[in-house]
């Protein structure tokens, strides 16, 4: 008896004080990365479409904190602007993600039957091919470019959302307020909106932020095979692929970008726990 | 003129199995402007499903029959978005447990405006003027304060009250109220039903009230039925049922009932049995397997209703043995 509570009580202090360390460090990785996308609009130590042979592939230095590129261009700009290409990348997929995903599944779940399961079969079609592929199938219809990658990974992230709303939405629906709403005479479109959607708003918050993860990891992918963003703009993945040639000569080149796409894709992981730590009850018990 | 009156309402689903049974099995009644009408039974006896029935709100499956007719117009061959129209703004609903019934993420204010802003087209800002009014006739405290707080931040007696708030809110002909007082505790049931009395006296509406307390029945009800496994088994005047009960299944609620100034040590005398499946229901009087005076003509037919005169309708084969065996006996 004693020795359990001895053994609960360090862990529960340990618990309480991780929860919100992970919420106060994704909100400060994630609110950097913007910050440094909004300076890079007006502000960059280099030009990153100037280039200087004379000082390439230079380990960090006083005048170029990251190191310099193959062409000589100053790594830190290239993150700086990079991360808004990577920003860009994850509203956009969000959004559509989210977006169109929210409604098919509030919608699925609302009407049931056949609707729900045209919705959901079309949500394992989609997810039957993986990310790549069908930005690959997009990039060789249209030609490579930002705008495709980005589709290619808002539309993957479609079932994610229509299929987490569907099953959220569903427990809601059996819910005794919705069968009042009911009595009170409004219809399946209404009661999705005003009472289906702030119960669930919670965890489509944290699923946005764990997409958004993705959709920068899934650009960085693209950009790397090619498929992503074009030269001359600078993003964090095709950073890397030119990196890889030089590995062995100057591994800062490999090193700078990976370790920014590792930290804010951990950071905004990191947001997403925090924020569901925050939302849901259950944990709140424990906190 | 009754406002509602329901003819052989039936509702028909299937178990898992794919047996057929009838939750609601033939009913039919009127609801005067005015009245209380109370559905008495004990737990699964079909009561909340007779509610939604009327309500035509039935959960996937579940298959109605029979006329619910309701302002001229039969509900139950309504497409839905008519009945959407008539839900809340001529019917509304009160349900039991008045913290699942309210949605917790919405202000108590928001959620008695929402059926006015459904059903009539008025702004906003007189939607909330009459949420307030609203709020204030059904007994909340500091409405200008209470109007913004959420279902959580209230008591139990007072969220009921909001319900209430909510189903009165687009001046309804008719309110269906499931166990409202089921989930408060006495003195909060007391001033509950206090308020759906006066509603009903002021507004004339009708209240179709289901419960399973006779001590509440007795009080208030203007017409009882009794429901037993999906039929009415007994219907009448209140005191009338109350004054001579005839089925012995009336006659067993009522005995089991704690009078009080009753002897201490005083056995209350339960009816034996319990509610039987209503799947594996056979052919005969549902009622037999519990029935003191259960005879051979009850296990091969259901009865049907006979009028005892008063209005007074018993499903009974032999009304009157009970009777007769009493005055034997006491």
């Amino acid at each position: 008896m004693t020795e359990a509570i001895v053994d609960t009580a360090p862990k529960e202090q340990a618990r309480g004080r991780s929860r919100p360390f992970n919420l106060w460090f994704g909100i400060f990785v994630t609110s950097t990365t913007v910050a440094v996308a909004l300076v890079s609009l007006f502000w960059t130590p280099y030009s990153t479409t100037r280039i200087d042979i004379r000082s390439r592939l230079q380990e960090p230095t006083a005048a170029h904190w990251l190191g310099t590129d193959v062409l000589g261009r100053d790594i830190l700009s290239l993150l700086m602007v990079g991360a808004q290409n990577a920003i860009i990348v994850g509203i956009v997929a969000v959004l559509m993600g989210a977006g169109i995903g929210v409604s098919l599944g509030l919608w699925a779940a609302a009407r049931r039957g056949v609707v729900d399961e045209i919705i959901m079969r079309a949500c394992d079609l989609v997810f039957s091919f993986p990310v790549v592929l069908s930005a690959i199938m997009l990039a060789t219809i249209w030609g490579p470019g930002s705008i495709n990658s980005v589709v290619a990974i808002g539309f993957y992230s479609i079932p994610i959302f229509a299929r987490m709303t569907r099953a959220s939405a569903q427990v809601i629906w059996t819910r005794e307020f919705i069968l009042a709403a009911r009595t009170a005479g409004k219809g399946q479109a209404l009661i999705s909106l005003q009472h289906v959607l702030p119960n669930i708003a919670n965890i489509i918050v944290v699923q946005a932020t764990i997409s958004f993860a993705v959709a920068i990891l899934a650009d960085a992918a693209l950009s790397y095979l090619g498929l992503g963003t074009p030269p001359p703009a600078p993003s964090w993945g095709r950073m890397l692929k030119e990196a890889q040639s030089y590995m062995i000569q100057d591994p800062y080149l490999a090193i700078f970008p990976g370790m920014t796409i590792a930290l804010v894709v951990l950071g905004l992981n990191m947001l997403g726990d925090g924020l569901r730590d925050l939302i849901d009850p259950r944990f709140a018990r424990e906190r | 003129m009754a406002i509602l009156s329901a003819k052989d309402l039936a509702v028909s689903m299937r178990t898992p199995d794919g047996t057929l049974f009838h939750p609601v099995n033939r009913i039919s009644f009127d609801v005067e402007a005015g009245e209380i009408v109370c559905l008495v039974g004990e737990s699964g006896c079909g009561k909340s499903t007779a509610a939604l029935a009327l309500m035509q709100l039935l959960p996937d499956g579940a298959e109605c029959s029979g006329e619910v007719n309701f302002g001229g117009r039969d509900l139950a061959k309504l497409p839905e978005d008519e009945l959407c129209q008539i839900r809340g703004a001529r019917i509304s609903m009160v349900f039991q447990e008045p913290m699942t019934a309210l949605n917790p993420v919405q202000s108590i204010g928001r959620q008695v405006m929402e059926p006015i802003l459904v059903h009539q087209r008025i702004p906003k800002d007189a939607a909330r003027a009459r949420a307030v009014e609203l709020l204030e006739r059904v007994g909340i405290p500091d409405v200008r304060e209470r109007i913004d707080h959420f279902p959580h931040q209230l008591s139990g007696g007072q969220r009921q009250r909001v319900v209430i708030a909510m189903a009165l809110a687009c001046k309804p002909d008719l309110i269906i109220a499931d166990e409202p007082t089921t989930a408060l505790d006495t003195t909060v049931q007391r001033q509950i039903l206090d308020l759906l009395v006066d509603l009903v006296e002021e507004t004339g509406i009708g209240l179709v009230l289901i419960t399973h307390n006779l001590a509440i029945v007795s009080e208030l009800a203007d017409r009882v039925m009794v429901m037993y496994a999906g039929r009415v088994v007994e219907t009448g005047t209140a005191t009338e049922v109350f004054a001579n009960p005839k089925h012995p299944y009336t006659r067993g609620l009522l005995a089991a009932l704690a009078e009080p100034g009753q002897p201490k040590g005083t056995r209350l005398k339960p009816i034996r049995g319990s509610v039987p499946a209503l799947a594996s229901l056979g052919g005969g009087c549902a009622f037999a397997d519990r029935c003191d005076f259960v005879q051979l003509a009850c296990r091969e037919a259901v009865p049907e209703s006979r009028d005892m005169g008063r209005n007074h309708l018993v499903s009974c084969f032999f009304p009157e043995s009970a009777l007769e065996w009493e005055r034997q006996v006491g």
